[in-house]
């Protein structure tokens, strides 16, 4: 991973002065609830329903072990002893106090971890793969790419109060997961004969919650010298013409939409070309320290890959009787391809009896720090659906780390099947949410457990469930997804069936009225059987809808659901 | 009105000879959505000063508005007047402000005084390029190393 050095570790230190300087003042009067709460949330404080709420940024998604045995400390030092993994690779502590704050932040710095613009209306944390710089199908690492876009976004004068928040995903590989058109930019890598200068497609305006949009190509094979001087075009437009009288309007999105995207391109390239020659002083020698971002990179991977040798002669843990066909499913659901022969990817689920999906505990965050360096490279992966992955596996390794995961309930083995549900933290914490999605995702995941998996049904089926329209849980984007609504002060929740992510992604349809929380789980496990029933091998569910139409699903949907209990 | 300028001395200020575009004055006050276009069609050499003002500190309309201005050439004096942070004040004079005169009635002229020069500057090495610092970090320091530690500045 990447490394800090002195410059990053001096700015992130002087990070927690400026906002211990801040918070004194706020909680000595000088500062109002109004003019603190911009300073709190670009510092990752959210206020929830029963405290206030920490995130704490993963850039895109990468952590060391060291780095998750402190988060580890900080859940038993100041929460409640766990964290929330989310669906942007971020990990959230629900039981903070605002007067410990700083002091949390402080500790953060001690493991170059921070908060910078988790939140706020801002450049957020960068996202990407979960399987960058080892995935078969990457065509090019995205990671120098986020790094070097982390440092470009974290306390840029000019766009920390933009008209609203500001989400960059980066994708480089053939098959697209990290969602990049659900993003207000989504940045495609597209290799050349010069590593560190790959062609961008760059997608603008896509975005989830309540107006859902599908990002808009803007540019094609855009050459990466002229990466960066569009990226400060853009949002120099956005930042200046993104509606503010309306927070529901306010994306970029309903700008795109409302300019046209041709209209929009021909005011981000004046913008560009305004102040060429300046601009073009300012990102003089980027190439040189994308190099120098990307070795970071390079080395880590060397070193993996020789750890190989340690392995290779190793016979692999003998397994019982009893353990082969269990450890079989597992090798065939939960490990990752990887594009050097001899490792693979293992994606621990975190789906779990009774726990809410992405919630790990401080003891289990040791336990996969600790894999992490026994199996693996010493560092962990947060994906988009709340699992965790462990990226340099080697072959051997496998049966031992699976005992060993499979005994602290990590070893399930339904990555991608149904019981993989993403959940948002809904009701149970958010002060937005409208619905607990809590509830309703354990629901889920009993019903369509390991138990009542029959082998013939072990096909990926994203079910994505949120608490209330800003969609957390990017219920738009699953097969089946699940909104919470609020009618009349009752919580009910909609299902949508046919979304889908990548490249060609797709927003599920609304089937019909809502469903009292209860009848949600075994309403989907009706929707399941229709999607195999009618399956052919291969389909995915939206595709098996689109040619057999929504009919049979919703009747499915609302069987034997009196029609007096659905709003 | 007090204003802080870039040394973080407190000084009498008035608005009063500042006037929209359209007036005679070489004294001009732009609001957060006024079009930078419209200011560079007037010549430079014609004005003495430029103030922006923000309605609310939340729009950061004139960030980028004092940014384009900076690449437009203006290199006079840039006032932020209005409702802002004194929290601001570090990215206000990353963008090209040289002069800072908030609302009295949100920033109490004390706490200019007393915070004001503290708080103009916040990070000692920002990592991007803007208007007054136009070098990203990697073009000002040798970056990597982990061994020398900078000199942390207090914020006390």
């Amino acid at each position: 991973m990447y490394r800090f050095d002195a410059f990053d570790r001096q700015l992130v230190r002087e990070r927690v002065a400026q906002f211990r300087d801040q918070l004194q003042r706020y909680l000595a009067g000088a500062l109002s609830d109004e003019a603190f709460l911009p300073l709190r949330l670009q510092n990752g404080l959210y206020r929830e329903r029963h405290s206030p709420m920490l995130r704490v940024a993963i850039p895109y998604g990468i952590l060391s072990a060291q780095q998750l045995r402190a988060l580890a400390e900080l859940a038993e030092r100041w929460d409640r002893g766990f964290g929330h993994f989310t669906t942007r690779q971020n990990v959230q502590f629900h039981w903070v106090k605002i007067e410990d704050s700083a002091d949390i932040l402080a500790f953060l710095a001690e493991h170059d971890l921070h908060a910078i613009q988790t939140s706020g209306n801002c450049i957020r944390n960068i996202t990407t793969d979960a399987l960058a710089g080892i995935a078969a199908d990457e065509r090019v690492d995205p990671r120098p790419w986020c790094e070097f876009l982390r440092q470009w976004a974290a306390f840029h004068p000019e766009f920390a109060f933009l008209p609203r928040k500001f989400k960059i995903a980066v994708n480089g590989a053939k098959e697209d997961r990290a969602a990049i058109r659900a993003h207000d930019i989504g940045i495609d890598l597209w290799p050349t004969s010069d590593p560190l200068a790959p062609e961008v497609d760059l997608y603008v305006g896509g975005g989830l919650g309540r107006t859902p949009v599908i990002g808009q190509r803007l540019f094609a094979r855009l050459p990466a010298a002229q990466l960066m001087p569009t990226l400060e075009a853009i949002l120099r437009v956005y930042n200046r013409w993104g509606r503010r009288d309306n927070k529901y309007k306010a994306r970029i999105k309903i700008l795109v939409q409302s300019m046209g995207v041709e209209a929009f391109r021909a005011a981000v390239l004046a913008e560009r070309a305004r102040g060429q020659e300046d601009e073009a002083a300012r990102w003089q020698g980027w190439r040189g320290e994308l190099a120098r971002i990307a070795n970071h990179f390079a080395e880590d991977d060397r070193r993996a890959e020789s750890m190989a040798a340690v392995w290779l002669h190793r016979e692999p843990t003998p397994l019982s009787a009893d353990e082969v066909a269990a450890f079989a499913r597992w090798r065939a659901q939960n490990v990752l391809p990887h594009r050097v022969p001899g490792f693979a990817a293992v994606v621990l689920v975190t789906k779990r009896h009774q726990h809410a999906p992405g919630d790990v505990t401080a003891d289990e965050m040791r336990a996969i720090a600790q894999w992490s360096e026994r199996f693996s490279d010493g560092e962990i992966r947060v994906t988009h659906r709340q699992n965790l992955v462990l990226g340099w596996v080697p072959e051997q390794a496998l049966p031992l780390l699976w005992r060993e995961a499979r005994a602290l309930g990590f070893g399930r083995p339904i990555f991608r099947l149904a019981s993989d549900v993403i959940a948002c933290p809904g009701g149970d914490y958010c002060a937005l949410a409208n619905a607990r999605s809590i509830p309703v995702a354990q629901a889920v995941i009993e019903r369509l457990g390991q138990a009542n998996l029959r082998a013939t049904e072990a096909v990926p089926v994203a079910i994505n469930i949120s608490g209330c329209v800003n969609a957390c849980g990017h219920h738009h984007l699953g097969d089946i997804g699940v909104l919470g609504v609020d009618k009349k002060g009752q919580e009910w929740f909609q299902v949508t069936l046919g979304g889908q992510e990548g490249i060609d992604l797709r927003f599920g349809k609304v089937l019909g009225p809502a469903l009292p929380a209860a009848a949600v789980a075994p309403a989907i496990e009706r929707l399941l059987t229709t999607y195999h029933h009618w399956r052919r091998r291969g389909e995915s569910l939206a595709e098996t809808v689109a040619r057999v139409g929504e009919g049979p699903f919703r009747q499915a949907l609302y069987e034997g659901v009196r029609e007096d209990v659905v709003a | 009105m007090w204003l802080l300028d870039l040394t973080g001395r407190v000084h009498p200020f008035s608005l009063s000879q500042f006037a929209p575009l359209g007036a005679q004055s070489s004294y001009l006050l732009l609001e957060a959505g006024s079009d930078p276009e419209e200011v560079c069609a007037k010549s430079f050499s014609e004005l003495s000063a430029i103030a922006i003002r923000f309605s609310v500190f939340t729009d950061g309309r004139p960030f980028s508005l004092a940014t384009i201005l900076r690449l437009r050439g203006w290199r006079g004096p840039l006032i932020a007047v209005g409702d802002f942070l004194l929290d601001q004040l570090d990215y206000l004079r990353r963008v090209g402000f040289t002069g800072f005169a908030p609302d009295p009635e949100r920033v109490p002229a004390e706490a200019l005084a007393r915070d004001g020069a503290r708080l103009l500057r916040t990070f000692t090495e920002p990592y991007q390029g803007s208007v007054a610092l136009p070098q990203p970090l990697w073009q000002r320091v040798a970056r990597g190393r982990r061994d020398v530690a900078p000199e942390v500045m207090e914020v006390v």
